[in-house]
C-alpha cells in the first residue's frame, strides 16, 4: 500500500534539495507519472512560491540591476513554448517475457539519465525471470536499479536490511494480496518480508532505490546472500 | 475539487486588485498580494514553537520587511500584476517589467540562496542567474499552471541545488529538477488553475504556524524533514501529520483521506 506520509516528507525534501541523487531521481519520477504526485508537488511548490514571496530580503550589491540591465540585449530569450513533451507518447507495450521495453515508458526524469534504448542496458540476469540494471548515479550506501520481471514470475520471498523504495513504471504486481500497479511507490523496511509476483500478462517494470542489500530467506538466501551488495 | 473552488469564488475572499486602488505607501505590507498570509507573525502559542529558531527569525523578518517597501518603487506587485509583468517580459522584451520583478524578487532570492548556507557573493550570483532565467524562459512560463513567485522559486531554488552540488555536497541530485512549464502534464482545461493556485494559497494562508514551520524549514534551510524534526525537538511522525495536514488542507480537500 503507498505509504503517503512517506511519500510526502521525501516530496517536501525533494523541493527542499536535501535528496541524495538516486532518491531525488525517485521522487521526480513519481511526480512524472503519478497525477496526485503531480497535485502534491504543485501544492508544495505555491507552498514555496508564497514563502519566497514573503521572505525576508537582503539588499543586492550597488549596481547589481545595472549590471543585468546592460546584460540582456545579449541574452536570447527562449520563445514558443513546445506544445507538449515527449513524455505524452505512452505506449502500451508490455514487457512479459522477452518483449522489448520501450524507451518512453521511462517518465521524463529517468529518461535524462538512461539516454540509451532500454533494450540495449546491459540488464543482469538474476534468475527466477528477474532481471536488473543498475543505474550510474548510484552512490556508496544507495543503489539505484531498475528490475524488469517477467509476467507471472515472482521473487523469491526476502526481507531487507534497510530501506527499498519501489517506483513502479510498468505493469504491476502482486504483494502478497495487493495489487502494486503503474505510478505507485512504496516503501519496505527490515519489518516486512515479500515475494512480490509480477502481473500474470504485463510483467513489472520499476525503478528500485535500496539502502541496505535484500536479504533472501531459506536454502536460496543461504546461497544468495554472501554475493548481494548494495 | 470543482465544488471547492467555486465555494472559494462566492466567498468573496479572493485577492483581487485589491491594491490598485491608491493606497499610502506607508500602509503598503511590501508584499503587494493581499492574500492574508504572514510568515509566523504572531507570537509562538506554545513552548514547541517557541523554541523553533525559525518561528524567532521570521519574527524578526517582518518588521525588516516594512522598512524596505519602497524597494519597489510604487509599482503593483501583487500576483497578476507579476504575471503580467513576465508577459512583458516576454512579449515586448520590457525592461521596465524586468527591472520591477528584480527589485521584488532578487532580494529575496538572495536571503533564500544566504539561507541554504552560501556564502553572500555566491548567493548574489544565484539571485542574478535565476533573475536571467526569468528574462530566457519568460516565453515558457504559464500563469494558469502556477504562481509567478512559484515559478521564481523553482528556479532558485534549482541554481541552489545546483550551487551546491557543484561546491560543498556533490551527493546532492544532479539532474534536472522537475519544470514547472513544461514538465507537468496541461490540466484538464475545464478546471481553472490559476483559481487552483489561489485556493492553495488562501488554505495555506489558515494552517497554524507550527505546521507551517516544518515545510518552511525544509525548503528555506535546505534541511530534510528528519533534520527538521530533530532540531525542533518534535517525533518524526508528528513532522509527517504535520506535512500530511498541511498538504490536505492546501488541495483544498478536507475530509479526503489522503
Amino acid at each position: 500500500m503507498p505509504d503517503h506520509d512517506m511519500q510526502h516528507g521525501l516530496m517536501v525534501d525533494y523541493i527542499g534539495g536535501s535528496l541524495p541523487a538516486p532518491l531525488s531521481l525517485m521522487v521526480a519520477s513519481h511526480i512524472a507519472i503519478n497525477e496526485e504526485a503531480q497535485s502534491d508537488y504543485q501544492a508544495l511548490s505555491e507552498f514555496g512560491g508564497l514563502m519566497l514571496e514573503n521572505s525576508e530580503q537582503t539588499a543586492m550589491g550597488d549596481g547589481a540591476l545595472n549590471e543585468i540591465l546592460d546584460k540582456l540585449d545579449q541574452i536570447p530569450q527562449e520563445t514558443a513554448r513546445l506544445n507538449s513533451s515527449p513524455a505524452k507518447d505512452h505506449s502500451t507495450k508490455t514487457i512479459a517475457g522477452d518483449v522489448k521495453v520501450s524507451d518512453n515508458l521511462l517518465p521524463a526524469p529517468l529518461r535524462d539519465v538512461i539516454k540509451v534504448d532500454l533494450d540495449d542496458l546491459e540488464w543482469k540476469r538474476l534468475g527466477g525471470g528477474v532481471a536488473e540494471y543498475v543505474l550510474p548515479l548510484s552512490r556508496k550506501g544507495l543503489k539505484a536499479s531498475l528490475l524488469k520481471i517477467e509476467a507471472g514470475r515472482k521473487v523469491p520471498d526476502h526481507t531487507h536490511k534497510g530501506r527499498e523504495y519501489t517506483l513502479i513504471l510498468d505493469g504491476a504486481f502482486n504483494d502478497a494480496g495487493q495489487i502494486i500497479k503503474k505510478g505507485d511507490f512504496i516503501c519496505n523496511d527490515p519489518s516486512d518480508t515479500h515475494g512480490p509476483q509480477a502481473d500474470a500478462t504485463q510483467g513489472c517494470l520499476c525503478f528500485v532505490v535500496q539502502d541496505a542489500p535484500l536479504k533472501f530467506k531459506g536454502l536460496l538466501g543461504f546461497i544468495l546472500n554472501p554475493f548481494l551488495k548494495v | 475539487m470543482l465544488s471547492n473552488v467555486t465555494r472559494l469564488k462566492s466567498s468573496g475572499k479572493l485577492p483581487s486588485g485589491k491594491r490598485d486602488s491608491g493606497t499610502a505607501p506607508r500602509e503598503q505590507t511590501g508584499r503587494g498580494n493581499s492574500v492574508v498570509y504572514r510568515l509566523d507573525k504572531r507570537k509562538p502559542k506554545n513552548d514547541l514553537v517557541a523554541n523553533n529558531k525559525c518561528v524567532q527569525e521570521n519574527v524578526h523578518i517582518e518588521s525588516k520587511q516594512a522598512v524596505d517597501t519602497p524597494r519597489t518603487g510604487g509599482m503593483a506587485t501583487g500576483p497578476r500584476q507579476f504575471n503580467q509583468l513576465i508577459e512583458d517580459i516576454a512579449d515586448h522584451q520590457s525592461k521596465p517589467a524586468f527591472a520591477a520583478l528584480f527589485k521584488h524578487f532578487a532580494p529575496r532570492v538572495k536571503s533564500f540562496a544566504l539561507k541554504g548556507g552560501i556564502d553572500d557573493l555566491a548567493a548574489e550570483e544565484i539571485a542574478q542567474e535565476t533573475m536571467l532565467v526569468v528574462w530566457r524562459k519568460a516565453a515558457l512560463f504559464d500563469g494558469r499552471k502556477a504562481a509567478a513567485s512559484t515559478w521564481i522559486f523553482t528556479i532558485a531554488r534549482n541554481k541552489r541545488v545546483d550551487y551546491l552540488r557543484r561546491h560543498n555536497k556533490p551527493a546532492l541530485q544532479d539532474h534536472d529538477f522537475i519544470h514547472l512549464e513544461t514538465d507537468l502534464k496541461n490540466q484538464d482545461e475545464s478546471y481553472e488553475v490559476e483559481q487552483a493556485s489561489l485556493t492553495v494559497r488562501e488554505q495555506m494562508s489558515q494552517l497554524p504556524e507550527d505546521q507551517k514551520a516544518v515545510i518552511i524549514k525544509a525548503f528555506m534551510e535546505e534541511k530534510s524533514h528528519a533534520v527538521v524534526a530533530e532540531e525542533m525537538g518534535l517525533p518524526l511522525g508528528t513532522v509527517k501529520s504535520r506535512i500530511r495536514i498541511a498538504l490536505r488542507k492546501m488541495r483544498g480537500k478536507i475530509g479526503d483521506q489522503l
